[in-house]
C-alpha cells in the first residue's frame, strides 16, 4: 500500500506518494475554488491559454519540443466540477529519469518547463496575448457546443442543470456562449494575475524516488510563488425538497433514445454510511450483475447499456441507459421498481457478495494507476473526511443487508430526462 | 518454457506453446494488486468467408458474426458468465476488432479461479436458438447507439473512402437484418474453426505466479480434447477499387473532417517486418502533423482546425490505413492544406534533430506506457497473434532510421491512396 506524506507550506500543500510501482513520475497541481457563475469561464479558457506557450517557450511548437525532447513527457490540462467545487489541474508525466536514456537534469528541466509555463506565461504589453485568447476562446465555444455530439454525456449534463437549477452543483462547468465571448484580454489577465492567490492549492508527486531529495528539488522551483493559496470549507449538504420529480424530455434528430433518471442521496463521502450507499450503488446498478442491468438488458433485452453512477461528494446517483423511444415508461419503471424491491429487504446474499467483491476489486485496482491513487487522495481532500485505504476496504467488508436497505430509503428520485428521437 | 529478462519492468516474460498449440505468456508484476488476463483468437469482423473446420465447403457467414459471437460466448447453461466472474470478485469484458476477439477479466483475487473460468468459457460454446434471439434485440440497440456516435460513423465512413469493397468498411456489430440471418450452426463453425486452441493466445499479467499458473493451464487444456490442428483456410482480401471522397449529414454543431490514406501492405511480409512498417508509418505522420511541428502551428494559425485533431495509423493483416482529421469550419481548406503537406515531404527533406528528438520522445512513451497492465495486456495479444513480442518493439523501433521515412512518403503519399470524408451539420 502507498504512503502519502502531507507537507503544508506557506500557500499550498505537496502530497508525496513514493512507489516503485510505475517507471513514471506525475507531477500534479489541483488548482480548487468554489463553483461560480463568473469564474467557469475563466477557468475554460486560462490553463489552455497557459499551455500555448511561455516567455521562453513561445509557441505551442516550442513546448512540445522540449516535452519530446524529455523523453516524451506529456503535459494536459484540465477542468471539472466536484459537487460546489471547480478544480484546475496541471498534470506533468514523465519517464523516471532512471529509466532514460540521456538523465542529465530531466527532472529539474521538467519541473523548469512547468514552472515557466503556470509562472511566466506568454505575454504582449503585459497583457496574456489576445491571439492565443481569441484561438482558445473558440475551442471553448466549440467543446460547449460540441458536448451535444455525445448524447449520453448530454443527457447527464441537461438532468444536472435542470435538477441543481440555483444550486452550484447545476452549472455547466462548460460555460454559456455569452459568459466566454465576454472575455478579453484584460479581464483574463487581471484573473490570472490573481489566481494563485484565490485558489485552494494541492500538489501531488508520485513515483519511485527518494521523498526528502524530491520535495527539495520541487521546492526550489514552486515555493516562491505560492504564498498565499486559500483554504476552503468542504461542501455542506443542505436540506431540500423537490414537491414532484421533474421531468424532462427533448427531441433530437437521434436514432437511439437516452434515458437518464436522478435520485438524491444524503450519503456522501463524508459520512459514515458512505460504504453502505456505494454496496446500494452496486446492487441497484453500477455493475453487470445489478438489479437494472439483469432485468432491463438480460431480461427483455430493452438496452445495449444500462448503468448507474453515484457522486461521492454531492451524493447524486444517476442511472443511464440507451433504449428505444417506445419503451421508456416500461424501462423507467423497472429501474425505479428496482429501487423499491431494494428498499423492501429484497437483497440476496449472493448480490451483497458480489457487490462488496466487485467494490473491493475496483478500489484495488485504482491503487494500480497514477491517476486512480490521486483521486483517492482528493475524496479527502474535498470532503474533509479522513479515511485510510485500510479503513475503506475494511468498512465495506462490514456492510450488511440491514445497513444497505437502511441506506436506500434515502434515495428519493427526483427527475429524469429523456432525449427522443424525431421520428419517434 | 521460454524465460526472457525484461530489464525496466525488473521482471520476467515467461512463454510456452502448449500441445494443442495454445500460447500462453506470463509477466509478473507483484508490485500490483491486480492481474489482468485476456484469451484471445485471430478472428475478426473481417472474416467472412472460410471453409469450416473438418467441411470441405467454403461458407459467407452474416457480417457482425465475429462480434455476434464474442456476446454469445458469455451465456452458458448454467447462466451468465459475468455472475460468475462477479461471484469471484473479477470484472469481465470482451471486444472485437476487424482481426480479432478478445476476452478479459482483472481481478485482484482468485486468480487462479478466474484464469480457469475465463479458459472454459471461451472453450465450452452453448447456443440455443432461444438465445440467439434474445442476443439480436441487446445487439440491435448497440447497433442504434453507434448510429448516433459521430466518431463511429466518422470512422466508418473514412474506411469506406478508402476501402470500397474490402470487409474492413463494415461496421465490425453488422446491421440489424445482418444479424437476423445468424443461427446458431454459423455460431457452431465459426466457433469450432477459430477458437481451436492453436489460434489463440492467452496473457497474463500482474500479481501472479507465472510458472505455477502455467502448469494449471496446461493441466486444464490436458484435460479437454480438440480436433487435431489443421491450417485455416479463409478468404484474404485485396482491395481493387478507388479511393473516393464522401459526405454525410448528421446533428453535429460543426464539420468533422477525416483525410484517409490507404497503404499498399505486403502481404508476403512477417509479422515482425509489417509491425515494423507499421511503426515507420506512425512515427511518420506523428514528425509531419504533430503538435511539435511547423505544419501543425500552420494549421492551427490558418485556423484549419478546431479541437480534436488528431492522426493515427493502422495496420492488420491485408489492409492498412492512416486516418489524419478533426472539427472543422473549413473542410476543404484543411484538406488541401493536408495532401501539400503530404506531397511535399515526398521531396524527402527530413530534419536529422527533429528526427532524433521524435525517436527519443516515442521511446520514453513506449516505456511509459507500461504503467498500464491493460495496455500491457491487449498489446501483447496483438502482437503473439501476429507472431512476435511486445517486448522487442523498443529494440525494433531504435532500428528505424530517416531513410525509411523518405521511402514510405514516397511510396504512401501517392494521389491514388488519397480519400476523405466529412460529416456536415444537418442543414
Amino acid at each position: 500500500m502507498i504512503s502519502e506524506k502531507i507537507e503544508r507550506y506557506p500557500g499550498f500543500r505537496l502530497h508525496l506518494l513514493p512507489t516503485q510501482k510505475f517507471q513514471t513520475i506525475t507531477c500534479y497541481f489541483r488548482f480548487i475554488h468554489p463553483l461560480e457563475k463568473q469564474e467557469i469561464h475563466y477557468a475554460q479558457i486560462l490553463p489552455f491559454v497557459l499551455l500555448q506557450g511561455s516567455q521562453k517557450f513561445p509557441n505551442k511548437n516550442a513546448i512540445q519540443k522540449e516535452l519530446d525532447r524529455l523523453s516524451g513527457a506529456l503535459l494536459s490540462a484540465q477542468v471539472t466540477k466536484r459537487a460546489d467545487k471547480q478544480i484546475i489541474s496541471f498534470c506533468l508525466e514523465m519517464l523516471n529519469p532512471k529509466w532514460a536514456a540521456d538523465s542529465a537534469h530531466m527532472q529539474e528541466d521538467a519541473f523548469a518547463l512547468l514552472e515557466d509555463i503556470l509562472f511566466d506565461p506568454f505575454l504582449i504589453e503585459n497583457q496574456l496575448s489576445s491571439n492565443l485568447i481569441a484561438l482558445e476562446k473558440e475551442k471553448a465555444i466549440a467543446r460547449l457546443k460540441g458536448q451535444k455530439d455525445d448524447k449520453i454525456q448530454y443527457a447527464n449534463e441537461k438532468l444536472i442543470e435542470n435538477l441543481y437549477e440555483n444550486l452550484p452543483y447545476g452549472l455547466s462547468i462548460y460555460g454559456t456562449e455569452e459568459g466566454l465571448q465576454a472575455v478579453t484580454s484584460e479581464s483574463l489577465t487581471a484573473y490570472y494575475q490573481t489566481f494563485f492567490h484565490t485558489q485552494q492549492i494541492e500538489v501531488y508527486l508520485l513515483g519511485d524516488f527518494e521523498s526528502e531529495q524530491m520535495s527539495h528539488c520541487f521546492m526550489k522551483y514552486f515555493a516562491k510563488h505560492f504564498q498565499n493559496g486559500k483554504e476552503f470549507q468542504p461542501f455542506q449538504k443542505k436540506n431540500w425538497q423537490l414537491d414532484h420529480p421533474k421531468e424532462m424530455v427533448q427531441t433530437e434528430p437521434i436514432a437511439q433514445a437516452k434515458l437518464h433518471l436522478g435520485f438524491e442521496t444524503d450519503a456522501t463521502f463524508a459520512r459514515n454510511d458512505y460504504e453502505a450507499m456505494q454496496v446500494c450503488n452496486g446492487i441497484f446498478g453500477a455493475f453487470t450483475h445489478s438489479k437494472c442491468f439483469l432485468t432491463v438488458r438480460e431480461k427483455y433485452s430493452l438496452a445495449y447499456y444500462i448503468t448507474s453512477k453515484l457522486e461521492s461528494q454531492h451524493g447524486f446517483l444517476t442511472v443511464m441507459t440507451g433504449i428505444d423511444a417506445k419503451n421508456e415508461s416500461k424501462t423507467r419503471e423497472m429501474i425505479l421498481k428496482a429501487l423499491d424491491q431494494i428498499q423492501n429487504g429484497q437483497v440476496t446474499e449472493k448480490e451483497l457478495k458480489q457487490t462488496k467483491a466487485a467494490l473491493r476489486n475496483e478500489l484495488l485496482c485504482a491503487l494500480d494507476d497514477p491517476r486512480g491513487i490521486l483521486e483517492l487522495s482528493l475524496h479527502q481532500i474535498l470532503s474533509g473526511k479522513k479515511r485510510t485505504f485500510h479503513e475503506w476496504l475494511e468498512n465495506l467488508s462490514q456492510v450488511t443487508k440491514e445497513d444497505v436497505v437502511c441506506v436506500s430509503r434515502q434515495v428519493k428520485y427526483i427527475g429524469s430526462f429523456f432525449l427522443k428521437g424525431e421520428e419517434s | 518454457m521460454k524465460i526472457v529478462e525484461i530489464s525496466f519492468l525488473q521482471s520476467k516474460l515467461y512463454s510456452k506453446i502448449l500441445p494443442n498449440g495454445l500460447t500462453v505468456s506470463v509477466l509478473p508484476r507483484p508490485e500490483f494488486h491486480q492481474t489482468y488476463g485476456i484469451f484471445a483468437t485471430d478472428f475478426g469482423s473481417i472474416d467472412c468467408e472460410f471453409i469450416p473446420n473438418g467441411q470441405k465447403e467454403w461458407i459467407r457467414i452474416p457480417n457482425g458474426t465475429a462480434h455476434f459471437l464474442e456476446h454469445k460466448m458469455f451465456e452458458k447453461k448454467t447462466g451468465d458468465v459475468f455472475q460468475q466472474f462477479a461471484k469471484q470478485g473479477a470484472s469481465a469484458n470482451a471486444y472485437t476488432s476487424f482481426t480479432r476477439t478478445a476476452y478479459l477479466f482483472s481481478c485482484t483475487d482468485a486468480v487462479w479461479e478466474n484464469t480457469e473460468t475465463l479458459i472454459d468459457f471461451v472453450q465450452e460454446p452453448y447456443f440455443t436458438s432461444e438465445t440467439v434471439q434474445k442476443e439480436q434485440g441487446i445487439i440491435g440497440e448497440e447497433i442504434q447507439m453507434y448510429r448516433d456516435d459521430i466518431n463511429w460513423q466518422l470512422y466508418f465512413g473514412t474506411i469506406g473512402s478508402m476501402y470500397p469493397t474490402h470487409p474492413v468498411q463494415i461496421d465490425i456489430a453488422g446491421t440489424k437484418d445482418s444479424i437476423a440471418e445468424i443461427t446458431t450452426d454459423i455460431l457452431y463453425a465459426c466457433h469450432q474453426t477459430f477458437y481451436h486452441p492453436s489460434n489463440m493466445v492467452l496473457f497474463l499479467v500482474g500479481n501472479v505466479y507465472p510458472e505455477e499458473i502455467i502448469d494449471r493451464i496446461e493441466n486444464n487444456q490436458s484435460k479437454k480434447l480438440f480436433h487435431p490442428t489443421m491450417p485455416i483456410v479463409r478468404k484474404i482480401y485485396y482491395e481493387d477499387g478507388k479511393v473516393t471522397s464522401n459526405k454525410l449529414e448528421m446533428a453535429v454543431q460543426m464539420p468533422k473532417m477525416n483525410i484517409g490514406l490507404r497503404a499498399d501492405i505486403a502481404y508476403e511480409k512477417n509479422g515482425g517486418q509489417r509491425i515494423k512498417d507499421e511503426w515507420i508509418k506512425s512515427l511518420l505522420l506523428y514528425y509531419l502533423f504533430g503538435p511539435q511541428s511547423q505544419n501543425y502551428l500552420e494549421l492551427m494559425e490558418q485556423e484549419l482546425f478546431t479541437n480534436q485533431f488528431s492522426f493515427d495509423y493502422t495496420e492488420e493483416r491485408s489492409f492498412g490505413f492512416g486516418i489524419i482529421g478533426g472539427q472543422t469550419k473549413h473542410p476543404e481548406a484543411l484538406k488541401n492544406k493536408i495532401f501539400q503537406i503530404l506531397q511535399e515531404s515526398q521531396k524527402g527533406n527530413f530534419d536529422v534533430e527533429d528526427f532524433e528528438r521524435l525517436m527519443k520522445k516515442q521511446h520514453g512513451q513506449f516505456l511509459m506506457s507500461f504503467r498500464n497492465l491493460d495496455w500491457i495486456a491487449n498489446q501483447s495479444i496483438r502482437y503473439m497473434l501476429q507472431g512476435t513480442s511486445l517486448f522487442e518493439i523498443p529494440e525494433m523501433i531504435q532500428t528505424i532510421c530517416i531513410e525509411d521515412f523518405v521511402t514510405a512518403a514516397q511510396n504512401w503519399f501517392c494521389p491514388e491512396n488519397l480519400s476523405s470524408f466529412t460529416i456536415f451539420p444537418r442543414k
